[in-house]
């Protein structure tokens, strides 16, 4: 699978020392390698060396062994928190879940994994454009960390390189590493916004010919005539402002459409996908047949979610490379 | 008061112990002090945590700048100078309960925990006595367990773990304290008058 593509630049210090971040595949582990986790001080982490400077010249100053003591004392603290930050990152395992596919302008969301032997506090996940999300691993029970990944275009849409950093448990230092996330998942239109009937479906012709009713398949929507049951109008049809539609029912037959990307007046590409996305979503939602051709792929006729997940990745995935 | 809806309210259980270390890195000096500024002291300290328990901000601007200018006058006035250990002290003590009462950024309660350590090496310089090291440790923790709750992202609300961790951090610092201790050159004497530094040195902390 390629990357996903535009990638900002590593930062500075990780080109400077040619680390390439480890990668993770979907249903893979892996563990932070060490030497891939970065650690600088924060700006508190240099008001804290202020501090200590002050306190070790007012010590030098008075030659007051207590006040040596304290400095002391506490740039001892500030190398444990150093080690501590560092640990917090190191040896942590990431394990990643597919993501399902999802509509254009909705956060594609990829599940991950993050297991420890010790308590991890305060760690921070950070994606390229997305909100990030802070997360604790307790020990010995693992921690699922959503990661959501803003989509603005069809296609192919993943996290790509992330961000782990943390800064517990002082704040003096910004401890971080990167992780290639290899997965994606596809995303489909924005499905067209006006509301307009599907091409006209063809009866499926019956074997002896004959036209079945009855009451239990149903079977799509004919224009309403006086005297038909209310009971049978499609009310969410008309508060679609698509007329008084009857439902029909059959024996046996349905009807089936065959949406055609060619058959569309709209000039543009991405218009005439977003009205085929809309009326397979549609089609879906009333149980029906259909089929769609696109140019350079047909998928026939069929129905449910096995039906409706192919048309929309191809909807997603038309002309779009990789 | 101008600011309203975007300040930030720090959680109850952070301030109460952020009150807890500052009074316990002062109270050498408040036990020292005039009772006069100890008083000022205490008042504003249970001002500013009866504000945050009725969810309201800070004081503005203007009325802090006022209490402080009355409270470095009332220093000025009890011991006639700013130079010097004593009103030095007096006005890091007071400077750091002004900040207390400010506190409307995570940034300030960091620095009231600094200003806490400073307090504390302040206080070894009227004496050395060995309570008074046994008691830094106590406040050295007590300040350190404030903070780790402060960095923690997920709990503001400084807990056991914090303490714990806090202690874990301390002892930890030991070995580098006794190395440093040992080989730390000393220079007999005081290098500077003792009349100099402490009051420049507030300054440029507030």
């Amino acid at each position: 699978m390629p990357p996903t593509p535009r990638q900002p630049a590593l930062p500075f210090a990780e080109r400077l020392l040619r680390r390439q971040p480890p990668t993770l595949d979907p249903g893979d582990t892996v563990e932070l390698p060490p030497r891939n986790i970065f650690i600088l001080p924060t700006a508190t982490g240099l008001g804290f060396a202020l501090l200590l400077l002050l306190l070790l010249l007012g010590a030098i100053n008075y030659n007051n062994n207590l006040v040596f003591a304290l400095t002391f004392l506490l740039a001892g603290v500030g190398v444990m928190a150093m080690l501590q930050t560092w640990r917090n990152l190191a040896g942590l395992r990431l394990q990643l879940a597919a993501a399902a596919p999802v509509q254009c302008g909705r956060p594609a969301r990829f599940t991950l994994t993050a297991r420890a032997d010790e308590r991890r506090t305060g760690l921070v996940l950070d994606a390229n454009g997305g909100e990030p999300v802070g997360f604790d691993v307790p020990a010995a029970a693992p921690a699922r960390v959503e990661l959501a990944v803003p989509t603005r275009r069809r296609g192919w849409v993943g996290p790509g390189r992330v961000r782990l950093f943390t800064r517990y448990p002082l704040g003096l230092f910004h401890c971080w590493t990167h992780v290639n996330i290899r997965a994606r998942t596809w995303v489909w239109p924005v499905p067209a916004e006006t509301a307009r009937p599907p091409p006209q479906g063809r009866r499926r012709p019956s074997e002896d010919g004959t036209q079945g009713r009855g009451q239990d398949d149903f079977r799509g929507f004919r224009t309403y005539h006086p005297g038909d049951s209310l009971r049978l109008v499609d009310w969410k049809a008309y508060a679609r402002e698509q007329g008084l539609q009857v439902k029909e029912f059959g024996g046996d037959r349905s009807e089936e459409y065959w949406l055609d990307f060619a058959s569309l007046a709209e000039p543009d590409t991405e218009v005439r996908l977003r009205r085929l996305t809309r009326w397979v979503l549609e089609l879906d939602r009333d149980q029906q047949g259909y089929g769609l051709r696109l140019p350079g792929e047909a998928i026939p006729l069929g129905r449910g979610a096995a039906q409706r997940e192919r048309c929309l990745k191809a909807l997603a995935l038309f002309e779009v490379p990789g | 008061m101008g600011v309203s809806a975007t300040h930030w309210q720090p959680p109850r259980g952070l301030l109460l112990t952020l009150a807890g270390g500052i009074v316990l890195a002062g109270l050498p000096q408040l036990l020292r002090q005039p009772a006069v500024l100890t008083g000022l002291w205490l008042v504003l300290l249970g001002w500013r945590l009866a504000l945050a328990w009725q969810g309201r901000p800070p004081p503005a601007t203007w009325l802090r700048l006022l209490l402080t200018a009355a409270g470095v006058g009332l220093i000025l006035a009890e011991y006639g100078a700013f130079f010097g250990r004593e009103p030095g002290s007096a006005l890091l003590v007071f400077l750091s309960i002004m900040k207390f009462v400010e506190l409307r950024r995570p940034r300030d309660a960091q620095l009231v925990i600094f200003l806490g350590y400073f307090m504390l090496g302040v206080a070894f310089l009227f004496s050395q006595s060995l309570w008074l090291g046994a008691w830094l440790v106590l406040a050295v923790w007590a300040l350190t367990a404030v903070w780790v709750a402060l960095s923690d992202p997920c709990q503001p609300a400084p807990g056991r773990a914090h303490a714990r961790l806090a202690g874990r951090l301390l002892l930890g610092a030991v070995p580098l304290l006794l190395v440093l201790f040992v080989l730390f050159p000393r220079i007999p004497g005081p290098a500077v008058e003792p009349a100099g530094g402490c009051p420049q040195r507030c300054d440029r902390i507030e």
